[in-house]
């Protein structure tokens, strides 16, 4: 059927893009006209598709996109070589200089401003450094690490505000995936063909970035590196190296910071620390909230559904622990994690838990990655949505929308209310 | 879903008249150009290619900011590619409606998209009657489920052909086919729609 239409078609489409009429076009050929007119609807169908105009501002917006990718390959190349030895005492001398000038007090000033590129920036890192091996406190340290990893992020929002172009790395989280652009850390990167991704990366996850800054202001992604996330679940069992969370075990290594006093049934935020090699393990084990004696409100889905990380809720878990009064006075500072954790997602930060309320309610507002039967994905989280589930505004995937969910028993959320954003 | 071969000419498919807006040139002596990186060069490469990569990306995804940004990151692995040694060798339209055509592939892979829930522009007008609104929105929603329904060959083929305005041989071109080929692949895409479109009075 193909050969014997495929060409009385193409004559046909001839015809009609020189203005004859459909039945112009079927009368010579009635015997093909039952079989031809089907697809000339069809053509109708197919332009109306097209025709599209470009959007004004347009051309001129991806014109300079395109024209500083341009400068920035120029002044990317040729590459820097090697500084010679007169150079290289001159630039030397010229630091020299500048430290004299100011003085340690401004030179340690000036350096905290520099930027990657600038004299003093060796000074800066070398600084941190210093800091870093001087904290002796867990605690104290794991504040530097994140002050100095939000640095980096801020540096490189300095370079690209400026144009220049620089080969750099930083850790963030995931806030954005789109086609060829995400949202690291506030930063507009972009995913090329050639960008490499190691790990499974999902929105609300902390990466590593290697890539270059451009001067169109984006960051030009070279390698992804999934480095962390969060995951919230019951403990089903402990080992001493290895912990299940909800039905996922996690090892346990002797730098797993472990809350005290937890115990099988809890219910537990789990920092997951991933390695070079893919596996897994557990940074930090915090106690969200105590197990739930009762059930949740309403009738929890008899299907189970696969454990998925969770977005951080720092802010609910320290309500939690305040309800509950837990007796571990003093480990606040836990909660906040390494790298800040509570700006992990997009989720808004719920309302005050009713005191000694028996369930686990949490409130977030995320993507719809799928949506029908009686699983829904929002944001990477799995939630149960049964008869009683409240839909509001008829959500698809893609949509942005609000999630009350509950905490089952058996670990999963079932979903009392999905509502879309406006 | 209903789509009537009623309409008596073919205003609506100003493409295949009038071809594209600039013939299948070979821009050899610009490509040298370009890599240099010559902005003049660039500038010039860009405004007579980009409506027609744009064209092509907006026809394929439904989407029109999708579709900027896939035809404004075409040019930009365009300069990429030239300046790394690589790139086209004679057409670039052809080397750009490629890597359209792989960024798309990229953005269906990446993402989960709505496309019918996009309104169309085109239909969309303040003085629109809300009920014929609604129902032009509804067909150019189904409309655009039963493209996405097509094999993705299928719909570069109807992209380049209906969106784009491309003649058969251009199209072959483009695709990298013989005539003959393109012929039977647009036969077979459309045979697709149709189906998925359903049958008249259905």
């Amino acid at each position: 059927m193909t050969d014997q239409l495929s060409d009385p078609l193409q004559n046909a489409l001839e015809s009609l893009a020189q203005g004859m009429t459909v039945e112009q076009v079927l009368a010579p050929h009635p015997d093909l006209a039952p079989e031809l007119r089907p697809l000339l609807e069809a053509v109708l169908a197919a332009t109306e598709l097209g025709a599209r105009e470009v959007p004004a501002g347009a051309i001129a917006r991806s014109r300079r996109r395109a024209l500083a990718r341009a400068a920035g390959l120029k002044a990317a190349s040729p590459r820097p070589t090697r500084l010679g030895l007169w150079p290289r005492l001159a630039l030397a001398a010229a630091a020299l200089v500048v430290v004299l000038g100011l003085g340690l007090d401004g030179m340690s000033a000036a350096a905290a401003q520099s930027l990657p590129g600038d004299i003093l920036y060796p000074v800066k890192i070398v600084s941190e450094e210093l800091q870093l091996r001087l904290a002796t406190q867990r605690d104290d340290r794991l504040n530097l690490e994140a002050l100095y990893s939000q640095r980096r992020v801020d540096e490189v929002v300095g370079l690209l505000t400026l144009g220049r172009e620089l080969p750099l790395s930083f850790h963030a989280i995931v806030e954005k995936m789109g086609p060829t652009l995400w949202t690291v850390g506030g930063i507009p990167v972009r995913i090329g063909p050639e960008t490499r991704m190691v790990g499974e990366i999902l929105t609300g996850m902390t990466i590593e970035v290697n890539g270059l800054t451009q001067a169109d202001g984006t960051f030009l992604a070279h390698e992804l590196h999934l480095e962390s996330f969060d995951t919230l679940g019951p403990v089903t069992s402990i080992a001493p190296d290895e912990w299940v969370i909800g039905s996922v075990p996690i090892a346990i290594d002797a730098e797993t910071w472990i809350e005290p006093e937890i115990r099988v049934g809890d219910l537990v935020l789990v920092r997951v620390r991933v390695l070079e090699d893919g596996s897994r393990v557990a940074e930090s084990i915090l106690l969200f909230a105590p197990p739930t004696p009762t059930p949740p409100p309403a009738a929890p889905p008899s299907t189970a559904v696969p454990q998925s990380p969770k977005p951080t809720k720092t802010a609910e878990a320290k309500e939690a622990e305040e309800a509950t009064e837990t007796e571990a006075s003093g480990e606040e500072d836990g909660n906040s994690g390494p790298g800040g954790a509570a700006t992990q997602e997009s989720g808004e930060d719920t309302e005050d838990e009713p005191e000694g309320t028996d369930e686990v309610k949490e409130e977030f507002t995320g993507v719809v990655e799928e949506a029908g039967g009686g699983q829904w994905i929002v944001s990477g989280r799995v939630l149960q949505v049964t008869a009683a589930t409240e839909i509001r505004g008829d959500p698809v995937v893609g949509d942005t929308v609000k999630v009350v969910a509950f905490l089952q028993p058996d670990g999963t959320w079932w979903a009392e209310k999905i509502e879309l954003e406006d | 879903m209903v789509y009537s071969a009623s309409l008596t000419t073919y205003d609506l498919w100003p493409g295949l008249r009038a071809g594209p807006a600039s013939s299948m040139t070979q821009d050899t002596d610009e490509l040298s150009s370009l890599r240099r990186l010559d902005p003049h060069t660039l500038a010039s490469i860009h405004d007579r290619y980009f409506p027609e990569v744009y064209r092509y990306a907006a026809y394929r995804l439904g989407d029109a900011l999708v579709a900027e940004d896939v035809a404004s990151e075409a040019f930009v692995r365009l300069l990429e590619s030239l300046r790394a040694g690589a790139g086209p060798r004679t057409s670039v339209r052809s080397w750009l409606i490629g890597t359209a055509n792989h960024l798309v592939h990229d953005h269906f892979r990446a993402v989960y998209q709505r496309p019918e829930r996009e309104l169309d522009e085109r239909t969309a007008s303040e003085n629109d009657d809300p009920h014929e609104h609604l129902e032009r929105s509804e067909r150019s929603q189904g409309l655009r489920r039963a493209f996405e329904s097509l094999t993705p060959e299928q719909q570069h083929v109807l992209a380049l052909r209906f969106g784009g305005g491309y003649n058969l041989e251009e199209t072959a071109d483009l695709m990298r086919k013989n005539a003959n080929a393109i012929k039977a692949l647009q036969f077979r895409a459309l045979a697709a729609l149709r189906r998925a479109l359903g049958t008249p009075g259905a």
